[in-house]
């Protein structure tokens, strides 16, 4: 075995099988760091809803609920063809390139459906700071809804466009056989980051358009 | 294996289908109950299928389990002050 191939045993690990594990274990530790960055704006968002949960209802009933349950199946549909491409990347680097590319087909989806609703907001006069219009009862406590809103989907997005990148170089690596059968860790760890990205926007969903629909 | 995903994904559209549906209706507190349960379950689906935690080594998950730990200080003493404040009357106050 040529020491240049990423599956050599490695001097500082005991056994083959520690090595292909300590990449899923290093990425699980950076997933734990993104669950206290979230976790800190998820609790956040449940003490404000406690103080303003009126407010936040009637924010939250200003919400496209379709668009928002659409963009969760499509999410999900990535997350599908994220795992069929790990699944792939064991065995085949053609299929593997097909389902990257499918799951970068569904994430520009979503991201091009939550740049619609975005834009909507725009136009609606519901963006916090720049061009909020509403002035019911707690006008203030509702453009801390949509601030929340903003933020949070916001650093969702950001991630999305992260994973996008992600994908991207995994496809030119698929392609000119530097990542492949011999080689799935970069495959296996881009799939865990997009699975995680994929549970932020599972609580984001009912966080910001369903919950406290019937408030009064 | 694909067959796993398959299942894991239709499950997933349910549950997303279910919750969407439940929103509906008018439960009372219940509505949020349902809402964090059903997103509570999916994230778990995600994570053991998806991510493989059903059949990675113990450090893997002992990591995950860590996140969840490390999460529910944060969520528990934060709103153990906010939520318990004005439980007890203080003189003065």
């Amino acid at each position: 075995m040529s020491t240049s191939s990423p599956l050599a045993l490695r001097f500082q690990f005991a056994t083959e099988e520690q090595q292909r594990w300590v990449a899923s274990v290093g990425m699980w530790v950076f997933l734990a760091t993104e669950v206290m960055m979230f976790g800190g704006l998820f609790t956040t968002y449940a003490v404000y809803h406690m103080y303003y949960g009126h407010a936040f209802a009637t924010g939250s009933n200003m919400m496209e609920i379709s668009l928002g349950a659409i963009n969760t199946a499509v999410l999900l549909t990535s997350s599908l063809t994220m795992a069929l491409a790990v699944f792939a990347s064991r065995v085949n680097s053609k299929m593997a390139i097909v389902f990257v590319i499918a799951t970068m087909v569904f994430g520009a989806l979503f991201l091009g459906i939550k740049f619609y609703e975005y834009y909507s907001h725009w136009e609606e006069g519901q963006v916090p700071g720049f061009n909020f219009r509403y002035s019911g009862p707690e006008a203030m406590h509702v453009e801390l809804f949509f601030l929340f809103y903003f933020v949070m989907t916001g650093l969702h997005a950001v991630h999305m466009l992260v994973g996008m990148g992600l994908l991207t170089t995994l496809l030119v690596r698929l392609r000119i056989g530097t990542v492949g059968p011999g080689y799935d860790t970069p495959v296996d760890i881009t799939g865990l980051y997009w699975h995680f990205v994929d549970i932020v926007w599972v609580f984001l969903f009912p966080l910001f358009y369903l919950v406290g629909r019937h408030m009064k | 294996m694909p067959r796993t995903y398959i299942l894991n994904y239709l499950a997933l559209l349910f549950l997303t289908a279910l919750t969407t549906a439940v929103s509906f209706l008018d439960m009372g507190p219940f509505n949020t109950v349902a809402a964090i349960g059903i997103a509570g379950a999916k994230a778990l689906l995600i994570a053991f299928f998806f991510m493989h935690l059903v059949d990675s080594p113990a450090l893997v998950r002992v990591v995950a389990i860590g996140a969840l730990i490390w999460f529910s200080i944060l969520m528990s003493l934060t709103l153990g002050d906010y939520v318990t404040r004005g439980w007890l009357p203080i003189p003065g106050k």
